[in-house]
């Protein structure tokens, strides 16, 4: 088995839903490679991690919308505009070297935790009644899903990797940060992967619900963007 | 065994051109090529989780939509379906297959849809893939285009565009308006940009920029070279950061103020640069040749004008005259 598809497979590997033989085969590759085998150990501290966290409660839509309304309320205004627009009014109004984590975090971990119960919410239009008119299946809707689960898959794989190696590489940078800022950090992060934690539970709970899959992305893009966002600053703080 | 839709060129004739006037609300479509009178079309919106997406812009009054769907299987063909929602100016164009309980769209590997569609230049585009490529070109007020794991190319587009992808390579060119571009995994090309602001951003991955006329710059990548190629606008801001890469710049020789640090890697210029300081030599004057060491060098060439910004953490960083 090459390091492509082990590395495909490490996902399901690590969270034992692999078939026996094809478990087999993915552990006998990871004993004779080290970088896959360092692959896992990254996937496995993020799920680690991801798992520490307090578990979002399974929502309950109208208590849960009525409690993100009032973080939203609370949360600085820049927190609801466009990124492109809040990209902009960074980029032109307030110099690129004076942002800060907190109000940014939170505002976003609040639009965040809306997007992850948007679509409990409001399920969109999207998935339409059924018309008179409706072709007849001919292959099983299980195995249609098992051809979309595997897309999903592979793509939150290529997310969890992206955030482990991003995570690896700040907490060796981090050892040389001012106290403050490290702790500014942690705190931060940590709020971005409760807010992902809660992305996620939606997405395992509506796991055929591709908008469930769509708002997870964004909180995984917003972790990375995070995490590449505080590396290249404290790289480029020209003294 | 992949089965091709029947849309040769004799059942277009013949039956694949419908013209939807009436069209008010989500509906499914009938027909591999279809035309929609758009005389005022502000949007266009569309997701094709399903398959490729060309975009184009052109002159006429209406939107052309050619689907082309595939799939392992004869009887999945009938399940794939395009759905369009029109509601005013606002154009969706969302692919999907049935399921039993209801139509989804969803990414599948044993079937998809491939779209093309010519739409008013002056429709703001938002448009998405997961596994197949972007391609849009000749639109007017500006595009969102988003792929998971597609390429996204764009070409020819004024107004604001922002792209995001997870794994691709984006090929972005003649680009006349802010661009704020974002992938994790796959090369950055970006040349003829010339809106107010220019931002891009990967992870792991190349950019690569030519001719930019943008007076505010910003590209940054974590595990990956920056190269910037052409001129520096007068007055113009140019922040190029990297962690695990090189910094490489080929100018043409224009006034410009120089902060670059490369703390483990060196600094080459091959430009005159006064006022040079080096953490590592102290503070001094250097000729074209002499400005490079390790650390830290901050000079102006021709009194400075435009400002650099350069940062790279464990590479290089080198700036030499180009034509």
């Amino acid at each position: 088995m090459s390091c492509d598809s082990v590395r495909a497979r490490l996902s399901s590997y690590v969270d034992g839903e692999l078939p026996h033989g094809e478990a087999a085969e993915v552990a006998a590759h990871l004993d004779g490679c080290a970088a896959c085998r360092e692959e896992r150990e990254g996937l496995e501290a993020l799920i680690v991690a991801c798992r520490s966290l307090p578990r979002a409660e399974t929502p309950h839509p109208e208590a849960l919308w009525a409690r993100i309304d009032a973080e939203l309320e609370a949360a600085p205004s820049t927190g609801e505009v466009s990124w492109w627009a809040g990209w902009r009014a960074r980029l032109l109004g307030e110099g690129w070297r004076s942002w800060y984590w907190t109000p940014a975090v939170g505002a976003l971990v609040a639009v965040l935790a809306l997007a992850g119960t948007w679509g409990l919410r409001t399920p969109r239009a999207q998935v339409a009644p059924v018309p008179a008119a409706a072709p007849a299946p001919s292959l099983s809707d299980d195995a249609l899903w098992r051809d979309a689960e595997a897309s999903f898959e592979t793509a939150e794989m290529h997310y969890l990797r992206a955030i482990s190696d991003l995570r690896r590489l700040a907490s060796r940078e981090e050892e040389s940060w001012p106290e403050d800022r490290r702790r500014s950090f942690d705190e931060a992060l940590a709020q971005l992967e409760r807010a992902t934690a809660t992305c996620r539970a939606a997405a395992r709970d509506r796991h055929r619900d591709p908008e469930a899959q769509a708002v997870l992305y964004r909180a995984y893009r917003e972790q990375i963007s995070f995490l590449q966002e505080s590396l290249l600053r404290r790289a480029g703080a020209h003294p | 065994m992949r089965m091709p839709t029947p849309i040769g060129a004799s059942l277009l004739c013949l039956c694949g051109v419908c013209v939807l006037a009436g069209l008010a609300r989500a509906d499914d479509l009938e027909g591999d090529v279809v035309y929609l009178p758009m005389p005022a079309g502000e949007t266009l919106t569309v997701d094709n989780r399903l398959g490729t997406l060309r975009l184009r812009g052109w002159d006429e009054p209406q939107v052309r939509i050619v689907a082309t769907k595939r799939a392992r299987e004869a009887g999945m063909l009938d399940r794939l379906k395009v759905r369009v929602d029109l509601q005013g100016g606002k154009l969706a164009i969302t692919a999907g297959v049935y399921f039993s309980d209801g139509w989804r769209p969803v990414p599948l590997a044993g079937a998809g849809i491939d779209l093309t569609i010519d739409a008013p230049r002056a429709m703001a585009v938002r448009a998405s893939t997961f596994h197949g490529f972007i391609d849009a070109a000749g639109f007017q007020a500006g595009a969102h285009l988003e792929s998971q794991q597609g390429e996204i190319r764009a070409a020819d587009i004024r107004g604001p565009v922002d792209t995001r992808s997870l794994e691709g390579r984006q090929l972005l060119q003649g680009i006349h308006g802010p661009l704020d571009a974002n992938g994790i995994e796959g090369d950055l090309d970006l040349e003829s940009i010339d809106g107010e602001t220019l931002g891009a951003t990967v992870f792991k991955g190349q950019i690569t920029a030519r001719e930019v006329r943008s007076p505010v710059v910003r590209l940054r990548t974590t595990v990956g070279s920056i190269i910037f190629v052409g001129a520096l606008m007068r007055g113009g801001h140019y922040d190029l950061d990297t962690i695990d890469g090189d910094v490489r710049l080929v100018l043409r020789p224009t006034p410009f103020r120089l902060l670059a640090r490369a703390p483990m890697g060196k600094v080459t210029s091959g430009f005159a640069l006064v006022k040079v300081r080096r953490t590592s030599a102290g503070t001094g004057t250097a000729g074209a040749d002499e400005a490079a060491g390790a650390g830290q060098v901050e000079g102006a060439f021709q009194g400075g004008g435009a400002l650099l910004e350069l940062v790279s953490a464990k590479g290089s960083i080198s700036l030499t005259a180009g034509r």
